[in-house]
């Protein structure tokens, strides 16, 4: 089923954590929207259970983390394979069912031929708000208009899972500038000070009962704080882009 | 300022005989142990640099003698001279513990990296088994 490596082509990201039960299900439903000559790469974050062994019995490629390293780091482990493999696109999606992989290629067709560096599927495009607790939907708000004011863009889900990236980006999100613990809409901003832009598709999502780590209180408050300060670095730094500290690009 | 501290401490601003040879003592025993530990190889220089600044710093206040002291303490508004020296030791533990958070996010990033390093590798190395068997 894998090729690996088709470099005019695509893969797939899907970052897991303890997916063992669902995966399975998510990979064989990818791999019917995609046919098989499309590498799914699978990046198992530490998993203690069965995830891996479920992802490679479906043939997907597995990139297996000696530890949890959290959500932004497994994808970024995914972005440095597939720029290794030279791939010039990637679409990535969650393991656990909520993305559906018919907007596969309406994301994919954006960066490809749309023109775009990075294409983010919406679950709020033409929805209305989604029901979250009314101190973040407001927060929310807030930073959907630092966004549209800096960059001239109307972001309505900065935290979409399933996104498709083009060279540039993915050249970009392999880099230590990446904010591995809450990529939002700081990447964005991020993306757009260097001169890449990005759009939005309507997605519609599956409930999925995984324990949404953003709505933990603490966890609340401290993406609160986190995309304060980030968004306020991102300003200070502007075009300069990195600080200190990079010792490993793509 | 003296008024409310009864007995000796009131007269010598809060720095008694007691505290100036404790804090002495206090420092010498630090700069003692950071060096041992440094040639013990249990502790690198790069981190023992600072601990022993800050031990000297502290050796050097409470040496000091009253009348620099009061000087000092007229600088900030007029606070005791054993205020001082808790004032400075903790400031140095502030910037001691930026200096820790300072390596410990480059480490994390260098953890990072080497995690995702040592899967990617795994992958390649049985890729390209894969390649030789087929």
């Amino acid at each position: 089923m894998n090729t690996g490596g088709q470099p005019q082509g695509y893969a797939v990201l899907v970052p897991a954590f303890e997916e063992a039960g669902r995966i399975g299900a998510v990979l064989d439903e990818i791999g019917a929207e995609t046919g098989p000559g499309v590498e799914i790469v699978v990046v198992d974050d530490g998993s203690r259970d069965e995830t891996a062994a479920v992802a490679l019995g479906r043939g997907a490629t597995v990139i297996r983390l000696p530890f949890n390293l959290g959500y932004g780091a497994a994808l970024q482990t995914g972005y440095k394979y597939a720029l290794e493999k030279g791939y010039r696109f990637v679409i990535q999606m969650d393991a656990d069912g909520q993305h559906d992989p018919a907007y596969i290629h309406p994301l994919l067709d954006a960066v490809a031929t749309g023109g775009a560096d990075l294409a983010l599927g919406s679950r709020f495009l033409g929805e209305g708000d989604y029901r979250m607790p009314l101190a973040r939907r407001a927060f929310v708000r807030v930073i959907r208009e630092v966004v549209r004011l800096l960059t001239g863009q109307r972001v309505t889900d900065p935290t979409s899972g399933m996104q498709a990236l083009g060279e540039r980006a993915l050249r970009f999100y392999a880099t230590d500038a990446y904010p591995i613990d809450f990529p939002d809409a700081d990447v964005l901003l991020m993306l757009h000070a260097r001169g890449m832009r990005f759009v939005e598709r309507p997605v519609r999502m599956r409930p999925s009962v995984k324990p949404a780590p953003m709505h933990g209180g603490l966890r609340a408050v401290y993406y609160v704080f986190k995309m304060c300060l980030s968004i306020l670095v991102v300003l200070l730094r502007g075009r300069s882009g990195e600080g200190g500290g990079n010792d490993s690009a793509a | 300022m003296s008024f409310c501290l009864g007995g000796e401490a009131g007269k010598e601003g809060g720095m008694t005989p007691q505290l100036k040879i404790f804090a002495v003592l206090v420092a010498v025993l630090l700069l003692a142990v950071i060096v041992d530990l440094v040639r013990r190889r249990l502790l690198r220089e790069e981190y023992s640099w600072l601990w022993i600044l800050a031990g000297l710093f502290i050796l050097a206040l409470a040496a000091m003698d009253y009348e620099h002291m009061v000087e000092v303490g007229r600088f900030f508004g007029g606070i005791m001279p054993s205020t001082i020296l808790y004032l400075f030791a903790i400031l140095l533990l502030v910037v001691i513990n930026i200096h820790f958070s300072v390596k410990i996010s480059a480490l994390h990033r260098q953890v990072k990296n080497l995690a995702q390093e040592l899967a990617l590798l795994q992958e390649r190395a049985l890729q390209k088994r894969r390649a030789g068997d087929g």
